[in-house]
């Protein structure tokens, strides 16, 4: 371990090394994240020791550190997971991807109303209540959507929930999906 | 439709794509490049091709931008890119040179077109559902697919779409718009292939570096991996990181080996990048900027000398390639769509200094280590391995960190000065945001991994 040490030459480039390392060690004391010190001291003393299959401690220790503190394991795992999933059923997705309109199952029940409201009526643009409009799992979703059908100021056709339906009392209702009722205020 | 047919026709649409763009950058690189720098890259083939199918992706987004209308311009590129293919093939015939296929060179392209493969399930046969991806990104293609223009008409205006963020880069939109348009229909799938098309020349330009090593096989596993899941969910910031990393490897080999395509190839990722995010911009300066920095401090007069030289030599490349940039930046102002951080100029100060203040600056440090922690653990091992080893990190280990910190103080401004309230903003964003930063480290992390690799050999 002495003849080691004693190898390092004290470059200016290994001295600033040095101090970025001390920095980082600090950064790890700071932020009291003793497992990574605990690593860096493993592997500074595995490396003054180690002389012999070096290059497999290196690898250990990296392989280690990137399974654990890295999105990789997760990203593979995802990787093999969706890889299997369509290899063992292929014929679904390939049929999702090549058909229209496809993909929509992920929307909210109330977008998914909405949708249909739309296509049964026709319509060709639209305004959604305060309520749906507040939540923006809703109003962002049904704006992307229903493109080009388009949300518009002046649009004579409302999209609320049943429980708004007092406030829109002057409107003609259309239709009634639950939770969603189609009003045409004009 | 059967299974393998509709997989057959899934393919062809990915050949079929990529031989148009391929046929596209081929007039791009005739345009910019001479007969000589043809001849200095024959060797690096597989950099070569890579370069041109990015080259494409990049001209037809200029010639989107140009005519608007998705049909006039892909009928014209279409025209063009079919020239292009006359061209090489005219050029291959005529070649006096005896060409030997290279067996290394043709095994990493089929290693690379596996990793496409594997990308592929993830990638196009998982719906859109994350939400930027179906706010912002694809809501843009799916606007440009609808109207069939990527002008003014495609709704970018409209009262409705604000939340969106319209003034954002059209690259990728323009391409899922493009191909949707072409197909014929939209669903929340086939959109996604854009990505995996973007994702080529990236897979081909990591297969050359590919050597029986420990480096490789790190670089391999963390520059895809290592970026989960922003890679395959639709949001562009995976993408970013990934050619941010890319550029930064690149650029990195050309300090050791100086091939002119490896340069090349690193600008052009560059003025690619800045249409894909606008932190792109952010980052193609930075590395721009350490780029010349460290030639200058190594090469002093005569870099300068050099860089001046280089700069009239590919003067219509930088134009061509900016061009994309400039021409969306000029609709923008037309159209009057802005970014939501513009909030002029006092009260940005006056958020910086609030912020530097009341010490939300260590809550943005913090989350921002949080993010990059485990990168920065790997880079620290290798850092004490490698003055164990007495082997100083050179060039192409103090390029990426280098840059990366400038990347990294411009986000850390940006959250400084952000109108938003920063929890919410961090909460949002620092997870992507990180991407390219973790790049940087991820490519200093591999030079280094391949300094000591050569020494521990040595020894052994």
């Amino acid at each position: 371990m002495k003849s080691k040490f004693q190898s390092i030459n004290f470059t200016s480039s290994n001295i600033t090394i040095f101090l970025l390392l001390g920095i980082w060690l600090l950064i790890l004391v700071y932020s009291k994240n003793y497992v990574f010190l605990i690593i860096n001291f493993i592997f500074f003393i595995g490396s003054l020791v180690i002389r012999k299959n070096y290059w497999m401690f290196l690898a250990s220790i990296l392989f280690f550190s990137m399974l654990f503190y890295s999105p990789v394991l997760y990203g593979f795992t995802k990787l093999v997971q969706s890889n299997f999933i369509t290899l063992s059923h292929p014929k679904k997705p390939m049929r999702l991807i090549l058909t229209s309109g496809t993909g929509k199952e992920l929307l909210t029940h109330q977008v998914l109303r909405m949708l249909d409201l739309m296509e049964i009526h026709d319509i060709t643009n639209y305004q959604i209540s305060t309520k749906l409009g507040e939540d923006l799992s809703i109003s962002q979703r049904i704006t992307e959507s229903s493109w080009p059908i388009l949300r518009e100021n002046d649009s004579p056709y409302y999209f609320l929930y049943d429980e708004e339906i007092l406030d829109f009392k002057d409107c003609t209702i259309i239709d009634f999906k639950e939770p969603i009722y189609l009003v045409n205020c004009q | 439709m059967s299974t393998v047919s509709n997989f057959l026709l899934i393919f062809l649409l990915l050949i079929i794509t990529s031989l148009y763009l391929f046929g596209l950058g081929n007039i791009f690189v005739k345009l910019v490049f001479t007969k000589k720098d043809s001849e200095e890259n024959k060797e690096e083939w597989l950099n070569s091709l890579a370069f041109t199918l990015l080259s494409g992706i990049l001209m037809n987004y200029l010639l989107i931008l140009i005519f608007q209308s998705l049909r006039t311009s892909f009928f014209l590129g279409l025209i063009i890119s079919i020239f292009g293919f006359f061209l090489l093939i005219n050029k291959l015939l005529n070649s006096k040179t005896k060409r030997k296929i290279d067996r290394f060179a043709l095994y990493k392209l089929v290693g690379s077109l596996f990793i496409v493969f594997l990308f592929f399930s993830p990638i196009v046969a998982e719906p859109l559902a994350d939400w930027d991806a179906r706010s912002i990104w694809f809501f843009h293609a799916k606007m440009i697919f609808s109207s069939g223009t990527i002008g003014e008409s495609a709704g970018w205006t409209h009262d409705s779409v604000e939340f969106s963020h319209p003034d954002y880069p059209k690259l990728v939109p323009a391409l899922a718009g493009q191909i949707n348009y072409i197909v014929g229909f939209w669903n929340e799938y086939l959109p996604k292939i854009s990505i995996l098309i973007l994702f080529i020349p990236t897979t081909i330009w990591v297969s050359t570096f590919a050597k029986n090593s420990l480096s490789f096989l790190f670089l391999i596993i963390s520059i895809p991996l290592g970026f989960y899941p922003w890679i395959w969910n639709g949001y562009m910031d995976g993408l970013l990181a990934v050619y941010v990393s890319i550029a930064l490897l690149l650029m990195g080999r050309y300090f050791h080996k100086k091939q002119q395509i490896d340069l090349l190839s690193g600008f052009l990722i560059l003025f690619v990048i800045m249409n894909i995010k606008n932190e792109g911009i952010l980052a193609s300066i930075a590395i721009l900027f350490t780029f010349f920095i460290i030639n200058l401090i190594v090469n002093k007069i005569s870099g300068i000398k050099n860089y001046f030289s280089i700069t009239k030599r590919y003067f219509l490349f930088g134009l061509l390639s900016l061009l994309p940039f400039l021409i969306w930046n000029l609709y923008k102002s037309q159209w009057g769509l802005t970014n939501d951080l513009a909030i002029g100029f006092s009260q940005t100060i006056q958020n910086i200094f609030l912020r530097l203040q009341d010490g939300s600056y260590l809550t943005i440090l913090s989350r921002s280590y949080s993010e990059t922690g485990g990168w920065l653990l790997i880079l620290g091992l290798l850092l004490i391995a490698s003055v164990l080893r007495n082997k100083n990190p050179d060039k192409a280990v103090v390029f990426p960190l280098l840059s990366t910190l400038i990347v990294f103080i411009g986000i850390f401004s940006v959250y400084l000065l952000t109108p938003n309230d920063l929890i919410w903003h961090l909460d949002t964003s620092i997870s992507r945001t990180m991407l390219p930063i973790n790049g940087g480290i991820i490519v200093a992390s591999y030079y280094l991994i391949e300094k000591i690799e050569t020494r521990v050999i040595d020894i052994q």
